[in-house]
């Protein structure tokens, strides 16, 4: 408030000295150091948990005193701290989902993990399994088939079939 | 209604301590509003960044907690000194960029410029240095998803290996455009800065294209240590 020249009355004016600048810069800069030191030394599990404290201080620093928030309106803390507080719920709830799992292999649930063995279409056994098999030998056979609806259903069967074992031969 | 719209200009002369400004648009009663208007603006839109980056972080999360060995051994091919050398690049230009608003504030138009060059100039660097950590990754083969083939192999990598480098590169590679962004506020206001538009009295771009510099670095500040340094 001390540069109010007086021509203006911008209430918003607040002019930080430069020395502040400098000296958040240096706390920047050391955290970084220990940001880097840090990481050399092995907490376990709480290495994310170190990395991404010793990331918070910084990121305060940053928005407190470059972005000025610490001498702005009120109501921008409160915008962006809205922003965080809805983040953080995002976030929390979903590592307690995943935190709190039983499944001993949750990556089975995701489509990218290469299968062991090729999969193949259930062509085995059950009235509805030949019934799905059929079209798919129609289509092969007669591409121009007149009953359309069938031979997208024959394909829609055997994308799955396919791309797992495309997959698997990609990573062998 | 009418005629409050049309009874504004001349409230606006009446009030003495704001001469016309030619940068006040015609739908702000005073600089004083136009300016706050714009700030809270830009705060809203860093919150919807925050949140956008967010979900990037929240998949980083839920895929480091999956396959922690793949992320260990994905963050080894990262270059550390480089990393490093590019948070140095971008807290310093967060300075500068501090020290350009802080000069606007004060109608010190010779340091506004200054400053806006040098914060431009540590950008560049910053994408430089960028260009040969990507062009490293892309001539080794060190890819996202199915397209990882590391050429110096010599031990089996993990299955997984590839969703580091597609999150190594869609973070990187989002908040690299944000960069490239931030360079063209920053180009823009560097030119009006040369016109002569900003002291004072008028320096809201200034300031706004300050606070979105500075949310750039503060996502590098959490990519750093999650990428490169997390094990």
């Amino acid at each position: 408030m001390s540069t109010h020249a007086g021509d203006s009355g911008h209430s918003h004016v607040h002019v930080s000295p430069v020395r502040l600048y400098v000296a958040v810069w240096v706390a920047l800069m050391v955290l970084t150091a220990i940001t880097v030191g840090v990481a050399q030394v092995d907490f376990g599990a709480l290495n994310v948990v170190v990395a991404m404290a010793v990331a918070t201080v910084k990121a305060s620093l940053v928005v407190l005193f470059f972005m000025h928030l610490k001498y702005d309106k009120p109501f921008h803390a409160v915008a962006f701290g809205i922003g965080i507080v809805f983040f953080g719920i995002f976030l929390g709830l979903q590592l307690l989902d995943v935190g709190t799992r039983t499944d001993p292999e949750p990556a089975r649930n995701f489509a990218v993990i290469p299968t062991p063995t090729p999969w193949v279409a259930p062509a085995h056994g059950g009235a509805a399994a030949e019934h799905s098999a059929a079209p798919a030998g129609e289509k092969k056979e007669a591409p121009a088939a007149e009953h359309s609806p069938a031979p997208a259903a024959g394909e829609k069967k055997e994308a799955p079939a396919a791309s797992p074992a495309a997959k698997t031969a990609e990573h062998k | 209604m009418a005629q409050e719209i049309n009874r504004l200009p001349v409230t606006h002369g009446a009030h003495h301590e704001e001469e016309h400004s030619p940068f006040l648009q015609h739908h702000f009663a005073s600089m004083d509003q136009q300016f706050e208007a714009g700030k809270l603006g830009m705060w809203i839109f860093l919150v919807t960044e925050v949140l956008l980056f967010g979900g990037l972080f929240g998949g980083y999360a839920l895929m480091f907690s999956y396959h922690p060995a793949a992320f260990h051994e994905g963050h080894h091919h990262l270059d550390v000194k480089l990393g490093a050398i590019n948070t140095v690049i971008l807290i310093f230009s967060s300075l500068t960029m501090a020290l350009a608003v802080r000069a606007a504030q004060t109608s010190n138009k010779q340091a506004l410029i200054k400053y806006l060059i040098i914060t431009f100039a540590c950008a560049c660097g910053f994408l430089v240095v960028k260009y040969f950590e990507y062009s490293h990754k892309i001539h080794e083969g060190l890819l996202p998803g199915t397209y990882y083939h590391y050429i110096h192999q010599t031990t089996p990598s993990d299955p997984h290996i590839g969703t580091y480098f597609a999150f190594y590169f869609m973070m990187t590679g989002v908040h690299g455009l944000h960069v490239i962004a931030g360079m063209s506020a920053i180009a823009w206001v560097l030119w009006r800065s040369l016109k002569g538009h900003f002291d004072r009295n008028y320096h809201a771009p200034v300031e706004i294209t300050g606070l979105y510099w500075h949310l750039v670095d503060l996502i590098w500040i959490y990519l750093f240590p999650l990428l490169y340094l997390v094990r």
